[in-house]
């Protein structure tokens, strides 16, 4: 698993930044901003996060060691799939839904503070483990990349440029928040599903 | 169009449920309480929900409103 982790977070780290190359070109066009790919970090022990992006060294720093724990987290939760997909067919019937095809598609359930919320993804039913990992990889190192993105942002405000209408504080106060909200939506419309 | 409706249907699930978590944050005055993460989640999918099968012609757009939020 050592290994194969460190391919899989190699492989999806090239394709994170395939996948984002031509939004990357916009924002750096539309913003004026200089913006220079992290490097990947892979740290073999390290309990306290799944990853960190450094402005200091520009670098995406993942957690090998909480990354494989949330991924057997995530297993044992699957092992409950027929709970799972009651509840997943109860949602999709209410939302008028008459057939349902589940093939190839399985849910995260990921926990944060207040809520816990399903994330469809697909699998490839020979190698479970493989394509969870694979989907829990490319959603943390889009967050990352989009801190990389915002710090960008932030070195060109803090040189007294301005771009548009954007505020210094507005970006710095709400950088997890941008994060998130970039994972959770190029994660939907990104070639990585058809990539699998 | 068969694959295309295999691919919504868990989008619009999940995206059912962000909306209800999003309204339950909102009527707790999230802004003092919620976690920033979570928060973005729900951000994120709003925009999913809201440019729906529009997601990628309207791709620009989404990224200006990412960098531009308040």
């Amino acid at each position: 698993m050592t290994n194969s982790l460190d391919k899989i977070i190699e492989s999806e780290y090239k394709k994170a930044f395939e996948i984002l190359d031509k939004y990357i070109k916009y924002i750096k066009e539309e913003y004026g901003i200089d913006y220079k790919i992290p490097r990947l970090e892979i740290l073999e022990n390290t309990p306290l996060f799944y990853a960190h992006y450094s402005k200091f060294k520009n670098e995406i720093m993942l957690g090998k060691k909480s990354i494989k724990n949330l991924i057997d987290k995530q297993l044992k939760f699957l092992n409950n799939k027929e709970e799972t997909k009651r509840l997943i067919y109860e949602r999709l019937k209410s939302l008028g839904y008459k057939e349902i095809k589940d093939k190839d598609i399985e849910y995260l359930n990921i926990k944060h503070s207040l809520i816990s919320l399903l994330y469809p993804f697909y699998t490839n039913e020979i190698n479970i483990r493989k394509s969870i990992t694979k989907y829990i990889i490319i959603f943390i190192l889009l967050h990352e990349i989009w801190h990389s993105i915002d710090d960008s942002i932030l070195d060109k405000l803090d040189k007294g440029s301005t771009i548009k209408d954007i505020v210094y504080s507005t970006i710095s106060n709400n950088l997890e928040l941008r994060a998130s909200a970039f994972g959770a939506a190029i994660v939907f419309f990104s070639k990585w599903f058809s990539q699998r | 169009m068969k694959e295309d409706i295999e691919l919504h249907m868990p989008i619009y699930l999940h995206v059912e449920n962000m909306l209800e978590e999003t309204t339950i944050l909102e009527n707790n005055e999230y802004k003092n309480v919620g976690d920033p993460y979570d928060l973005g989640f729900c951000y994120g999918n709003i925009i999913v929900a809201k440019y729906g099968s529009s997601l990628k012609k309207n791709i620009h757009k989404i990224i200006d409103e990412i960098i531009t939020f308040e």
